[in-house]
């Protein structure tokens, strides 16, 4: 659930800058936010399916 | 160039957190901070005092009740996102609901410097709305967790600093009206220096808390960004009720926003031991504080321009 939220929380975050955007607001700063947590949940996903896979591995043998 | 970069005040916070994270800690000791946060409240207090009493209507109570209910929804949405996307236990998760309830004061002296550099007006009332967005957050939260039990004393409740300091300043500010001018006057030019300093501190120990988020990290960072978001959004809509100008729109959007840092731990510390006050003021502080001054306040205002 967790990395639900943290998609939904990207999705929220772009459409309030594509909104300001359009509503003419320099928002370079926003899109720089919006990488950072992209390549940060990204990490985070990751580490987490690695670890599920490692659990599931073990329990398998 | 400079449009590119964020507000002023931002950055003398962003350079301090950085700074920190390198490890150079310009954080003050705690009886500076302590003078800083004196002198920005009872200088807000004070000026919403004496615009008050030139601007008191009966429409004003109506509207504080419903300020008042903007606290306490604020406090149920969180408790809602936090139950359904969270593994917390039920006392984090009001825990970290009250302090998402409830206001930060230094975000609402950013966002009061960040208008008055751009020459935006704003309804006096505001500076009222922050003391009361301060307690029912608390009040649910405590209801709550307390629903089988004894009730917590008013004194837990009531009796933290910057509530009583907004408090002093309102009542003096209200009974003196024009006496009290020439003091607002001499307060008035150290606010943005308190307030430069004040961002240093917090840049300071927003930098240092980033590393105490626990088994909760990535819930707590993506929260900390979304309910301002959805906060500033609920905010707009109650802006647009009491039929705000821009400025007081942006105020009370940020005040929606922002996250308490001061009176709720203190709150819950005392009476809730159990709960888990530190990641709950790692989020506000480390990561909405930081969220509202770098990103948010410029986004509400221009939000509350084009919508206002």
């Amino acid at each position: 659930m967790t990395l639900v939220f943290s998609f939904l929380t990207l999705l929220m975050l772009l459409a309030v800058t594509l909104v300001a955007q359009s509503t003419g607001m320099v928002v370079t700063n926003y899109f720089m936010l919006i990488a950072a947590l992209v390549v940060y949940v990204g990490w985070k996903s990751r580490k987490s399916v690695k670890v599920s896979l490692l659990k599931r591995g073990r329990s398998a043998a | 160039m400079s449009s590119f970069l964020p507000d002023i005040l931002a950055l003398f916070f962003l350079f301090s957190l950085i700074i920190r994270r390198l490890g150079v800690n310009l954080a003050f000791q705690p009886a500076t901070y302590q003078l800083l946060t004196y002198v920005l409240l009872l200088t807000i207090g004070l000026k919403g005092g004496q615009a008050l009493t030139s601007e008191f209507t009966f429409s004003l109570i109506s509207n504080s009740l419903i300020v008042i209910a903007l606290g306490v929804v604020l406090t149920l949405v969180a408790m809602l996102i936090i139950h359904t996307f969270s593994a917390m236990n039920q006392s984090d998760r009001v825990t970290l609901a009250a302090h998402y309830g409830s206001v930060s004061v230094g975000t609402f002296a950013v966002a009061l410097s960040y208008l008055q550099l751009k020459g935006v007006s704003y309804e006096a009332a505001l500076n009222l709305y922050v003391a009361l967005l301060e307690l029912p957050s608390i009040l649910v939260g405590l209801w709550w967790l307390n629903r089988n039990q004894s009730s917590t004393s008013l004194k837990t409740i009531f009796g933290h600093q910057s509530l009583m300091l907004l408090l002093i300043g309102l009542v003096i500010g209200g009974l003196y009206g024009d006496i009290a001018e020439p003091m607002v006057k001499q307060l008035q030019p150290l606010f943005a220096v308190m307030l430069a300093l004040y961002l240093i501190h917090m840049g300071a120990v927003a930098g240092s808390k980033f590393g105490e988020f626990g088994s909760n990290q990535l819930f707590l960072i993506c929260f900390a960004i979304f309910m301002p978001l959805l906060a500033a959004a609920i905010g707009l809509g109650t802006a647009l009720l009491l039929g705000l100008s821009i400025g007081g729109t942006t105020l009370l959007m940020t005040l929606a926003a922002s996250a308490s840092y001061i009176a709720v731990p203190a709150v819950f510390e005392q009476a809730q031991p159990n709960a888990n006050v530190a990641q709950a003021l790692v989020a506000s502080l480390a990561v909405t504080f930081s969220f509202n001054v770098i990103w948010g306040i410029p986004l509400y205002h221009h939000i509350a321009g084009v919508v206002a």
